[in-house]
């Protein structure tokens, strides 16, 4: 098991550095726990000129389960981001496949921002950031918006 | 063998990647509903945690859904040119994926193999594994003394405990290895030992631990300094005397040589001395110059000898030289009678000759006949050389004469 896991984020590393698509970059790999990375605001968004860092943490199911992703840092001003980093997306909880990476978890959360129309927090941020554990995995979340 | 860490020698089409591991599929499998194709082992895992297809998120009712794929598709990655996993160690081999099985068991030099020794047990190259099993710090070995087998890291350790190497002290009863043995025998305090005096006269026996103790009361301790010049003095007379002894041998050797030398002198001597005047002489070295008086006269008395015997030589040879020489003259003077005599009887028979051819003027030649015959008696008072004078008086004589006889006396007339 632990040899898919090391196996499949070398791999992902080696491609991520190689071959890094635009605005992403990684900042800090040097285990197979956590990964840092940068992500670009896309130009002609809301974000544009923005910086602003994930974190990946892996689980030694890495790919079965789905990594805990997180902002952290400066955190976006965004309808489906808390202010503790914790992101709403669905991909990252029930809809995780195996078939999905970090450069895709890294695209899909880099289009949640461009698509973003109006920067403003989730309507019930304070009371989550009050009451949400430490991982957003064991947040029990609830997908409606389909827009983004 | 991992077939998903192993390196590809070519890049491989992404259609023969699996999604979840992103390698090429190992046993490949198709969902039968969706026709997406993974590893058997990928998406056994991934259905565990969820039923559906990864890729198309389609439900999946059971695991019987999964069908192997295509024979085409498992023998384009079962003939997918791979490198081998010893690579780094030093293999060279590259081939088919599925050919890599036999190449490691059998063939591949790289292989880490198990030392066999136990306490080893270290991961080997295949290739160097018997020139390690012959230099293993664990390899077995024998005890050269027990014939015991034992591995080599534990046979220094072995040594010590060994049975045969294990000696037992006579005094004490301890047991220890050969070389410290004998170390030990020196200083086993158990050891019975004597006094340190026992040379000097102390009688004192006792185990060596007990030695200090006894010195400390030794009646012979206080006079150690003095003993110890004593011994020192008498070791330099004995050094003394035996160069006195050596000394006194050579000399001897010198005297028995003279001795022998003087018997053989005195021996060749008594051969020249009869043996009464030896005896007479039996003092020894007085008898060497009377024998040498004895030697001086009889030298001059051989001296006197010879001078008489040479002069009675000459004597002698005078002698015979004078009877030699009257000798001679009384021969001559016969020879010339008898030639006188000879030519006598010529004329004689001349004359006879001449008278029967009757002639007279052979008268005379008689005359000179008788002239002839007279110097010839008186010859013999002179010396032969008279003679020819005589022959040329008988002017007529000497032609008549026979060629060969004047031939006999011709030298003689060269001379006068």
């Amino acid at each position: 098991m632990s040899a898919l896991f090391t196996k499949r984020l070398s791999k992902e590393l080696v491609d991520l550095k190689i071959n890094p698509p635009s605005g992403i970059e990684v900042t800090e790999a040097d285990t197979f726990k956590s990964w840092k990375l940068t992500l670009d605001g896309v130009d002609g968004t809301l974000y544009a000129g923005e910086r602003f860092t994930l974190e990946f943490r892996f689980s030694p199911n890495y790919p079965m389960e789905s990594p805990e992703v997180v902002f952290i840092g400066d955190i976006p001003i965004h309808p489906h981001i808390y202010s503790n980093g914790h992101i709403c997306l669905n991909v990252l909880y029930n809809q995780w496949s195996p078939v999905l990476s970090v450069r895709s978890v890294c695209l899909s959360i880099q289009s949640m921002l461009s698509s973003c129309t109006c920067k403003e927090p989730p309507p019930d941020n304070s009371h989550y950031v009050k009451t949400a554990k430490a991982s957003p995995k064991q947040t029990q979340w609830a997908f409606h918006d389909d827009s983004v | 063998m991992d077939l998903n860490s192993i390196a590809y020698v070519e890049s491989v089409n992404s259609n023969l990647i699996c999604c979840i591991c992103q390698t090429p599929f190992v046993e490949p499998v198709v969902i039968d509903s969706c026709g997406h194709t993974f590893c058997k082992d990928c998406i056994t895992r991934s259905l565990s945690t969820r039923s559906t297809c990864p890729v198309d998120r389609s439900h999946i009712s059971n695991v019987n859904e999964l069908k192997p794929a295509a024979k085409i598709i498992v023998n384009m990655v079962n003939e997918l040119l791979v490198y081998c996993p010893n690579k780094n160690d030093g293999c060279l081999y590259q081939g088919q994926r599925q050919l890599l099985n036999f190449h490691l068991q059998e063939e591949c030099l790289f292989t880490k193999l198990e030392c066999r020794n136990e306490e080893c047990r270290e991961m080997i190259l295949k290739k160097d594994l018997s020139k390690h099993m012959e230099s293993c710090i664990a390899r077995m070995v024998k005890c050269e003394s027990c014939k015991e087998i034992v591995s080599l890291s534990t046979l220094e350790g072995h040594k010590i405990t060994c049975p045969v190497n294990n000696i037992e002290c006579p005094y004490c009863h301890t047991t220890r290895i050969q070389p410290e043995h004998t170390l030990h025998l020196e200083e086993c305090p158990d050891k019975y030992v004597t006094c340190r005096h026992a040379e000097f006269g102390c009688v004192w026996k006792g185990r060596q631990h007990d030695l200090s103790v006894h010195i400390g009361s030794c009646s012979y301790e206080p006079l150690k300094e003095f003993f110890k010049m004593y011994k020192q003095r008498n070791y330099a007379l004995e050094q003394e005397n035996q160069q006195l002894k050596t000394k006194f041998q050579d000399l001897r050797n010198t005297v028995d040589f003279l001795e022998g030398q003087v018997s053989a002198i005195s021996d060749w001597l008594s051969t020249f001395i009869d043996p009464k005047g030896l005896v007479s002489n039996a003092e020894g070295e007085p008898s060497i110059s009377t024998i040498h008086e004895l030697l001086l006269s009889d030298n001059d008395r051989m001296k006197n000898e010879i001078e008489n015997l040479s002069a009675s030589l000459t004597d002698l040879e005078l002698r015979q030289n004078v009877a030699i020489m009257t000798e001679g003259m009384r021969m001559q003077e016969e020879i010339h009678s008898i030639k006188n005599i000879c030519h006598g009887l010529r004329m004689q028979m001349h004359y006879l000759l001449m008278e029967r051819s009757g002639g007279e003027p052979s008268v005379g030649t008689a005359g000179p006949k008788s002239s002839v015959i007279r110097p010839g008696l008186i010859g013999p008072m002179g010396l032969g050389r008279t003679v020819p004078p005589n022959t040329n008086d008988s002017s007529s004589a000497s032609n008549p004469r026979p060629p060969r006889l004047m031939g006999s006396e011709s030298p003689r007339k060269e001379k006068l």
